[in-house]
Parts: C-alpha cells; structure tokens; sequence
C-alpha cells in the first residue's frame, strides 16, 4: 500500500487530532512523501507550531512519525518526474508530491487542496484522494 | 531468520481455551498466533509512543481548510521574499 501524502495532510497528522492521525498511525508504512515535504513542514513550524512546543520535542515527534508511519522519499526517488510534474500542478511547491506520484506505483496523493490538486488534465495521471477516499481503500479487505 | 525458542506457563484450561479460538481467527498453530500478538504488542507500542509525542503539538479545532490556508500563507510569504 502506498499513499502520497502532501505538506497539509503532514501538518494535520502533527497538530490535529481525528480521523488524519488516526488513520496514519493506524496503518505503520502505508504512507510516502517526497523529502521537500519534510523539509518545507519543518521550516515552517513556527505557523503550525501553536503551543510553542521546543524544538527538539518537535523534532522528536516528526522523527517517530517518519521513522514507522510516513515514509520520506529522496529527491533521486522521483527527480526524473520532476519536468512532468511541472506541466501538471501550478504551484512548484506541490510539483516534489506530484513527480512522486508519478515515480512510483501507488494508490494515490492524499491532499486537501482540492483547489490545485482537482483539475482533469492532473487527474488523467495521478488519483487524487480526499480524507474518505483514504478511508476507504485502508478499510478494503 | 534466528529463532530463539521460549517457554511459557499457563493454565491449561487458559491454554484449551486458546486453542479453541486459534483456528477461528486465522492461525494454524499456537506459534504463530503467538508471534503476531508479539507483532501486534510492538506496533501498539509504537503508535502510543508517537501519539504521545504527537498529543503536545495538538491544537484544537483545526479543520482541514484552516490547514490549506496555512500552508497558503506560508508559501506565498515564500513568494514575496
């Protein structure tokens, strides 16, 4: 089983309780995202970082996350994808989620950017999954 | 695979009982039920340990929209610098 899990869905494992952990911490390996997604949640966490956590605690959480749960993937995984991505998704931070979707056998990018993820022309290529998507083909048998 | 074998005791109408349920879920002997309940101990390890870590950064009533819209804003701060 491999689902793409972009930043947002990242950052809500991270900072919000219900069915987005639940169903990561339920299902250990099931789960990848490019390193960029890694690298651009930790840069950031001082918006998403709401309690003021310290750094190393924070560090600790993201380290036992990807260790079992989110599979990080290196640049080399999916760089070849990278010029298609491109032509696919406008925002260049999400081309890293969607070049790793192309790079590799999987069931789809769960993400909740409906807005940049939803368009045909992406669609044609890679699936793209709600929360109840990703509910569902975890609970198939 | 190194197996290094271990020995139990156990009442043996614990033991019986066990049986008894051990073909209707799934395992053909008590060695392998066994190991997948090791299995299934240390993968219930893992995920209360990570929950834990994870219960500090907890923020209440974030819904999926506010995440997008923070991401957002983070990336187009990225843009203007």
């Amino acid at each position: 089983m491999n689902i793409v899990v972009d930043a947002n869905v990242m950052v809500a494992a991270l900072i919000q309780h219900g069915i987005v952990r639940e169903l990561i911490l339920g299902h250990p390996g099931a789960f990848l995202t490019p390193e960029t997604c890694l690298t651009e949640v930790w840069e950031n966490r001082s918006d998403w970082n709401r309690r003021e956590v310290p750094d190393d605690q924070v560090r600790r959480a993201i380290d036992a996350l990807t260790a079992d749960f989110i599979t990080v993937l290196p640049r080399s995984t999916y760089r070849d994808m990278e010029t298609e991505a491109s032509t696919l998704i406008s925002d260049p931070d999400d081309v890293p989620v969607v070049a790793l979707a192309l790079a590799i056998d999987n069931q789809g990018v769960w993400t909740f950017n409906t807005r940049d993820f939803l368009t045909p022309r992406l669609q044609t290529r890679i699936r793209v999954l709600g929360t109840t998507d990703v509910k569902g083909i975890l609970s198939e048998p | 695979m190194a197996e290094t074998q271990v020995l139990f005791r156990v009442e043996k109408e614990l033991l019986e009982a066990l049986d008894k349920v051990l073909s209707a879920e799934g395992f053909k002997t008590r060695n392998e039920w066994f190991r997948a309940q090791i299995r299934k101990a240390l993968e219930e390890s893992k995920r209360a340990r990570v929950a834990g870590l994870l219960e500090r950064l907890t923020v209440e009533g974030v819904r999926e929209e506010d995440v997008v819209e923070m991401v957002r804003e983070w990336r187009s701060r990225k843009g203007r610098r």
